[in-house]
């Protein structure tokens, strides 16, 4: 955490879209990982993103839940700047109370779901409600059995993640994120871990959701389910947004959509 | 957001959908049951057979022919075992590991958590002090406590370059070879319970911290809620292992007249020449101590392994050997 000090950061865009990428850089060691990446979300929008293995997705949503620094560019939520602040004409990393208060709003699921073990379903939802939300103990769990019993969990409240099968640790993980009730949620390939079979109950899940009017992206190769569901498409290569636009016209017969084309046709 | 209140109509379906999924897996149950059923046979293990009985003879053998040695007395052994100096050099052993073991414990984590600290200063002198305990015989710093009061003759409390002191007493007063048993064995468990904790803290992953700080979690929280939890459970058999390690250590106390049941049993085959005989009742002594530990230890584990897949922790004592 040493560079982020004085690089070129791009100062204000007044932009109205609930999430707005500007011209984001990230780089590992000398590696440019995003390359200005920029895109806009509104509110209650679908954004799926595409893109071969190693275009910098997931660190693109790493990036906007502040899990890992930038490097240029700016990442803005309700108009206000994710993970640094402006200090004496220089943009600082945000210290670590100030960086969680921020996450509040952003909801995260990733691609192995990254249950808590040692807690049950129940507890893994009710966690952040209790401790960061700062509910009561009744109150969180009456939440966390409510958004539970949304994904079709009501009878796996005390069932710890080790016998719960992937289809049904994920929606768990889905409940833990929706119940933080965040601006939006952030999807890492939230199918690819699971057996074929028990992908349609995840997707349908994410569909609820998105039907719910939540602001979600979601990185997915499930083709059908960005047609159906998504507002936006976009298709990411080494580092870059090289395409986007409305699902009806990025598998339709839209112009300048050549390489989504071709890449969704390469992974079916 | 009110959102998800419309989601609690549509859930239903989704509830439908999964059970469902559930009289789907009764069926392949069943089907599963009816295979388990079938008779299976199983191989003679005469290779564990034989082996038992040769180890059964050597065993016994040994046992034997130490019952039938002249040179071992037994009563004398019945008598010391629960005498007031073995039972009071007992208890100095028992205070001895369970105090070191705590200041190894408290220090270790500390140790620990310095260690992977982004503060490089206290990274580095965390560092430093488990390489020089670890690097030096813990015979070597037991003797160094014993006999600090040569190089700090006097403790006191004063402002240096003046003459005014507030306190000021013969170290050898405060630092009695008790507390420089403890001293010593604590300071140099602490570098060891240090690597432990450290081994703990690395095994819980990435993603379990990426998920709860994406919860909003601050680190305080992660490591409270989610990290220490499951480094608990990794550390107890280590912590265990450490433990047994320690309470026989202690018996390197009797160089510094510790007053533990190793230096009892010296200071009496030292006047009575009963050596052998001594030297069973503080095995006895020990061995009773480290299988008790062994039990706690099993105790600890089956409690820390709270969403832990099914594994069969079995009989403590004989875990090792399945
Ligand atoms: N922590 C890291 N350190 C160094 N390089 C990384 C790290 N994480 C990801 N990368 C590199 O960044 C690139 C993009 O990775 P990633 O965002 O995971 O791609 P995707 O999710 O699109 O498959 C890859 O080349 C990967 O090797
Ligand atoms: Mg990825």
């Amino acid at each position: 955490m040493k560079q982020q000090e004085s690089t070129p950061f791009d100062l204000g865009n007044g932009s109205q879209s609930l999430l707005s990428v500007h011209k984001v850089l990230k780089r590992f060691g000398e590696k440019t990982i995003l390359d200005e990446v920029s895109f806009e979300v509104e509110k209650g929008q679908v954004f799926c993103l595409l893109g071969p293995s190693g275009s910098g997705k997931s660190t693109l949503l790493r990036c906007i839940d502040h899990l890992e620094p930038i490097h240029g560019g700016e990442i803005r939520l309700n108009g206000e700047r994710l993970g640094y602040r402006e200090r004496r004409g220089k943009l600082v990393a945000m210290n670590d109370r100030e960086a969680s208060k921020m996450r509040m709003h952003i909801g995260m699921v990733f691609q192995h779901f990254n249950l808590f073990p040692h807690l049950t379903a129940l507890e893994n939802v009710a966690l952040a409600p209790r401790q960061v939300k700062k509910l009561n103990k009744s109150d969180a769990e009456a939440r966390a059995q409510e958004v539970l019993a949304t994904v079709g969990l009501a009878e796996f409240f005390s069932s710890f993640p080790s016998q719960l099968s992937g289809g049904q640790q994920q929606r768990v993980a889905i409940a833990r994120a929706v119940v933080m009730e965040p601006s939006v949620v952030l999807f890492d390939e939230p199918t690819s871990a699971l057996d074929p079979e028990l992908v349609g109950e995840v997707l349908l899940a994410m569909k609820r959701l998105a039907e719910s009017g939540m602001t979600m992206i979601i990185v997915s190769h499930e083709v059908g389910f960005a047609r159906d569901v998504g507002d936006m498409v976009a298709l990411m290569e080494c580092g870059r947004i090289v395409e986007s636009g409305p699902p009806h016209e990025v598998f339709g017969k839209g112009e300048g959509f050549a390489r989504t084309r071709e890449f969704v046709k390469r992974i079916i | 957001m009110g959102d998800m209140k419309m989601l609690g109509q549509r859930g239903q379906k989704l509830i439908e959908s999964s059970q469902e999924k559930r009289t789907h897996n009764t069926a392949s149950d069943e089907s599963r049951k009816s295979y388990e059923e079938m008779p299976v046979g199983s191989r003679r293990k005469y290779g564990q057979i034989l082996s038992g009985i040769i180890a059964t003879i050597l065993i016994a053998a040994v046992m034997v022919s130490l019952y039938r040695n002249h040179y071992i007395n037994h009563s004398t052994i019945a008598h010391y075992l629960f005498s007031a100096p073995i039972l009071s050099g007992l208890r100095v052993t028992i205070e001895l590991a369970i105090a070191a073991e705590v200041v190894g414990i408290v220090f270790g984590i500390v140790l620990a958590l310095a260690r992977q600290s982004h503060n490089r200063v206290w990274a580095i002198l965390s560092w430093l002090y488990i390489w020089g305990f670890r690097g030096t015989p813990l015979l070597v710093q037991i003797i160094f406590w014993g006999n600090i009061a040569l190089l700090f003759p006097h403790l006191a409390v004063r402002i240096p370059g003046t003459s005014i002191t507030f306190w000021s007493v013969h170290t050898n007063s405060v630092v009695t070879p008790f507390l420089a048993a403890i001293l010593a064995l604590g300071l140099n468990e602490a570098a060891y319970q240090a690597e432990v904790f450290r081994g703990g803290l690395l095994a819980v992953g990435q993603g379990q911290r990426d998920a709860a700080l994406a919860l909003g979690m601050h680190n305080w929280q992660v490591n409270r809620y989610i990290v220490f939890p499951q480094a608990l459970r990794i550390v107890i058999p280590p912590t265990g292992n450490q433990f047994i390690s320690l309470l026989k250590a202690s018996s390197l106390v009797s160089v510094i007249a510790g007053g533990d049941l190793l230096s009892q049993v010296e200071n009496i085959y030292a006047t009575n020449y009963k050596t052998i005989e001594l030297l069973i009742v503080a095995a006895i002594w020990y061995i009773t101590l480290t299988s008790v530990t062994y039990v706690g230890q099993h105790f600890l584990e089956v409690r820390a392994s709270r969403g832990a897949p099914a594994t069969k922790l079995g009989n403590p004592m004989t875990r090792g050997l399945a």
